[in-house]
């Protein structure tokens, strides 16, 4: 370390404090937009990359116990209780692919907060990236996922899909109906 | 216009222009809406007035011009019972061919005086009256026959009144019983024309239809009417009409049109029979004056007492389109009218003959909307444009005259009949302009004055935060809070202070953070050295809750850390007493091997004993009292043996329970590891969950995503040595169940040669009590010598095979040894891994 370069804290270097292997990207670079990004598993086996969406508040909980909806669609997995709030659970790539199995993990990854939160099941943590030139969706992605993709991103030879989450949500529920709560009854009694 | 805009993006524009605006736009509005309704209610009132008037005008001259034709009828009436006409129609009857043949009358030279006239003064007065006609005579002239061409010339050529006064002469000069006659009429017909304003009077002979008089004296004088020149003309409808009457009563009054003799003006002529008693004598017709007809629609050319202003007027129009009476604008403004007839497409030459005869009558072909509804019978009022083109308000109505079916029209144009509103319209257009111009002052004024109250504390409130954007935060604007603004610059004041108080606070909380950041990276770095004495200050702010997390991680990771050193001193120890208690075992086992060795030398010698006793039998006793020592020596030896495994198999197994226990406390590390190993994953997915935050958060979430990226590599680190000491943990319980499975095959064994011994200790004791039994019968030895050499043999046997077992006991001891000192690395190894991190003191 010579002699012009700051120290931070605990004496690291400000540049490995900066640096986009430890968190966000220094000021000064054009690494690109950092964000959270998820692979998942196509039907052949080929992962797939999915950028989060941007500046939505997202989180990563292992080890969930899911609550099946009984005639639910089969990608509706279920219903998270995370914290007392009921969020629901889906697997995006049964949901688009007829043809692609229902994912086994247990890790679900919570987009979104309140009423609008839903979450989607993911093999493995997110990975943080850096993007920056948007490029065409590549003509070998499923029609299914291009359809809810706005363009894609190259990072280091491996491909991001700019996914459109709340599209996606809007088609899985396109045509259904608003439920209503049910008065609870009892055998024994209201 | 810019600088409209410009003015209204200031306050003091906005006021000052946007109260004039306030001022000026419902004064505008106001006057706007109530001229517009009083000029509506204006103009509705003068239509209803001017409605109102030229409906009474219209039906005023229906009925004067009615009243006129009845009185004319009345007027031919009674002057075709005038005995005076009676008489002197018969006598002009029977008298008017007596100029052709008075003597001296030369009918050529009449003729031919008459050619000139009709060619020279009458053409002359045709050609003025009709420009551009033209008309040939002779054929007329030629058709008459001398009767009549002896009185034209008598009284028309030759008389020497000019054309137009023909009238003024009372007899020809030629002494005709005619002239006579003439004469005798001519004064009282002249008096009938003055009084009642006839046009011209005729007196025709019944039988030859000869117009045997006329008062003025025109060409169709001495014509007859039912085969001469004019017999198809009105006056010759006329005639034939009367001529066929029965009744003196019998009245017919023609319609007008062109008519030669009259120089193509407009003529309309009455007839009615003239009776002598119950005889027809003859039939007077009367040309009906069309001056009288203009008199009554013109109100004698003064329509403005009439109440018309300046562009009323009221006229006729008849069966066909044309007009009976004539128009006022070709007699007030003949130009004006006459371009106006040009521009509404009138024939240039009926124009020239409007122009030259002063008069449309006839000639001028009205087809308006108003006329024909009149000429269906109707009567009504509307606003339409008039033969001029131009539009008017007109009354109008269908008007019987004598069987004629007219129209009669009163009109005047809109632009005059509307000018008072127009005037009202102009003056109020003025008064509104002078108000607005006293409201805009007024109003001007009055938001100056308005403006400066807003404005100067505006201006100091602007002063004022002018200062604070230069960095002078001590700038107040210290206005009296005496109205609203005051109370803003008062409330601007409260509040810079209040802000001024919070960006101080906010700047200390700011550093606050800022230390407490700097602090739990300087832990981080700490903990990264594996220093888990670290603590982090836990402070109030939102690190408050990383710091607690840190330091429960790590107090965590101490305190299991601390168990592990526990238990790994704990297995360094009990490895160090399993390695004295197998070096003993080692020592015993080696004596005991010796010890069997003397004795399997010692039985050897025995053996060789009995062999020489049975040799020696001399020195039996000896030997076998030898021998029964030895024996006794080998059963104390062997017994020791014995005792020695049994202390050594209790050791061993002390050593099993130990390493078990071993086992058992690795266990444990196992599960300490596993909550370290849940507590690192945790701590990871925290630290993922937190990145992501500071990812979504944007620039705000840095500071945070560095924080969270390093307690994420802590995390992984733990992980990473949990994983290790899993691994060493495990190498550990293997090991354990390996050396357990040793001890167990070392006790098997051991158990073994104890139960070797002990059948070689029974053997001994039996040899023993052999050899007793042989010094007590030793004469028995001889004969047991071979019995005892096979037993020396079995016994060095045993002993062989003790000896062997023991070494295979030493064998085993070793290698128990040598599992017992790695067993002990081990353990020391883990020590080592362990004391890598600093712990706090207990």
């Amino acid at each position: 370390m010579n002699s012009s370069e700051q120290v931070g804290l605990a004496g690291i270097p400000v540049t490995e404090l900066a640096s986009p292997a430890v968190g966000l990207p220094a000021e000064t670079g054009d690494s690109g937009e950092p964000r959270y990004a998820v692979k998942l598993a196509l039907p052949d086996g080929d992962p797939i990359g999915l950028a989060l969406p941007p500046q939505c508040q997202t989180e990563m909980v292992h080890g969930v116990s899911l609550c099946p909806i009984p005639n639910a669609p089969r990608w509706f997995v279920g219903m998270l209780n995370l914290r007392g709030n009921l969020i629901p659970v889906f697997d995006v790539m049964a949901s688009l692919l007829t043809n692609a199995p229902l994912a086994v993990q247990r890790a679900v990854l919570v987009i979104g907060t309140g009423d609008s939160a839903f979450a989607i099941l993911i093999p493995s943590e997110p990975e943080l990236v850096f993007l920056s030139t948007r490029e065409a969706v590549p003509e070998n992605t499923p029609a299914e996922v291009r359809v809810h993709t706005q363009g894609a991103y190259r990072v280091d030879q491996a491909l991001w899909l700019e996914f459109q989450f709340d599209r996606w949500i809007a088609q899985c529920f396109a045509g259904a109906t608003r439920g209503r709560a049910v008065r609870r009854v009892s055998l024994l009694g209201t | 216009m810019a600088n409209v805009f410009t003015m209204f993006r200031s306050i003091r524009g906005r006021i000052r222009y946007g109260s004039l605006a306030l001022a000026s736009i419902p004064v505008i509005l106001a006057s706007v809406v109530i001229t517009y309704l009083a000029l509506d209610a204006a103009r509705d009132a003068l239509e209803e007035r001017v409605q109102s008037e030229l409906i009474t005008l219209r039906t005023v001259k229906q009925e004067a011009i009615q009243e006129y034709f009845a009185s004319l009828k009345k007027t031919v009436n009674v002057l075709a019972r005038s005995p005076d006409l009676i008489r002197s129609t018969k006598a002009l009857n029977a008298a008017y061919a007596m100029p052709a043949t008075a003597p001296g009358f030369d009918p050529a030279q009449a003729r031919e005086r008459l050619e000139r006239y009709y060619a020279g003064d009458f053409m002359q007065e045709f050609g003025r009256r009709n420009p551009g006609a033209s008309v040939d005579m002779r054929p007329i002239l030629t058709q008459l026959p001398d009767a009549a061409i002896a009185l034209q010339y008598h009284y028309i050529a030759n008389n020497i009144n000019p054309l137009g006064s023909k009238n003024k002469l009372d007899a020809a000069g030629d002494g005709s019983a005619y002239s006579q006659a003439h004469a005798a009429l001519h004064p009282f017909i002249r008096k009938v024309v003055d009084e009642f304003g006839f046009y011209d009077v005729f007196i025709a002979d019944l039988d030859t239809g000869t117009v045997v008089y006329s008062y003025y004296k025109e060409l169709d004088y001495a014509t007859s009417l039912l085969n001469g020149p004019y017999f198809k003309t009105l006056l010759g409808d006329a005639y034939r009409a009367a001529r066929a009457a029965d009744a003196a009563e019998f009245f017919y009054l023609s319609d007008y049109a062109p008519y030669l003799p009259s120089y193509e003006d407009q003529a309309a002529f009455m007839s009615t029979p003239l009776f002598e008693g119950d005889k027809k004598i003859g039939v007077l017709l009367v040309q009906v004056p069309i001056n009288q007809i203009n008199k009554i629609m013109t109100f004698g050319g003064d329509w403005r007492k009439a109440g018309l202003g300046s562009s009323g007027e009221i006229y006729l129009v008849g069966s066909d389109s044309t007009p009976r009476s004539v128009s006022r604008f070709l007699v007030e403004e003949k130009n004006a009218y006459l371009a106006a007839l040009n521009a509404a497409g009138l024939p240039l030459d009926v124009q020239k003959k409007i122009e030259a005869k002063n008069s449309n009558i006839g000639l001028q072909l009205i087809k308006t909307r108003a006329v024909a509804d009149a000429a269906e019978g109707k009567s009504g009022y509307g606003v339409y444009p008039d033969y001029r083109n131009v539009p008017v308000l007109g009354a109008y109505g269908p008007v019987d005259v004598l069987g004629l079916k007219w129209a009669l029209l009163a009109e005047i144009d809109v632009a005059e009949a509307f000018a008072p509103v127009s005037q009202v319209l102009r003056r109020t257009v003025i008064a509104l302009l002078v108000m607005l111009a006293l409201v805009l002052a007024l109003t001007a004024f009055v938001a100056t004055l308005l403006a400066r109250s807003i404005n100067r504390p505006i201006g100091v409130l602007q002063s004022t935060v002018g200062k604070l954007t230069e960095g002078d935060l001590a700038a107040r604007a210290h206005l009296p809070p005496t109205d609203e603004l005051g109370e803003l610059g008062t409330a601007l004041d409260k509040l810079l202070d209040e802000r001024v108080n919070s960006l101080a606070q906010a700047a200390s909380e700011n550093e606050q953070l800022n230390q407490s950041v700097i602090e739990i990276m300087q832990a981080v770095s700490r903990l990264s050295s594996r220093d888990l004495t670290v603590k982090v200050p836990v402070t109030a702010d939102i690190t408050g809750a990383i710091s607690d997390a840190l330091n429960l991680m790590t107090r965590e990771t101490a305190r299991v850390l601390r168990q592990v050193d526990e238990i790994s001193a704990k297995v360094a120890a009990a490895s160090g007493k399993v390695r004295e208690r197998s070096e003993s075992a080692m020592a015993v086992a080696t004596k005991g091997s010796r010890e069997i060795q003397q004795a399997s030398e010692e039985l050897n010698q025995a053996g060789l004993a009995l062999r020489e006793i049975a040799g020696r039998a001399t020195r039996a006793d000896q030997v076998a009292e030898e021998a029964i020592r030895s024996t006794r020596l080998a059963l104390v030896s062997v017994r020791d043996t014995v005792n020695g495994i049994s202390e050594s198999r209790d050791l061993i197994r002390e050593t099993e329970k130990r390493i078990k226990r071993l086992g058992e406390r690795s266990q444990e590390i196992t599960s300490a590891v596993n909550l370290i190993g849940s507590i690192a994953e945790r701590t990871s997915l925290l630290a993922l969950n937190t990145s992501m935050q500071a990812v979504a958060a944007g620039e705000a979430g840095r500071a945070y995503a560095v924080v969270a990226d390093e307690v994420k590599r802590l995390a992984e680190g733990a992980r990473t040595a949990t994983q290790q000491i899993s691994t060493l943990v495990g190498a550990i319980q293997s090991e354990t169940v390996d050396t357990v499975e040793a001890i167990n095959r070392a006790i098997t064994q051991i158990v073994d040669i104890s139960k070797t011994a002990e059948r070689a200790g029974e053997q001994m004791r039996s040899t023993e009590e052999k050899t007793d039994l042989l010094v007590n019968s030793v004469r028995d030895i001889v004969s047991t010598t071979e019995v005892q050499s096979k037993a020396s043999d079995v016994l060095q046997l045993r002993a062989a095979q003790i000896q062997e077992s023991t070494r295979q006991t030493t064998e085993q001891l070793a290698t128990q040894a040598d599992e017992t000192r790695s067993l002990n690395e081990y353990a020391s190894g883990l020590l080592e891994s362990v004391r890598v991190f600093t712990l706090p003191a207990q």
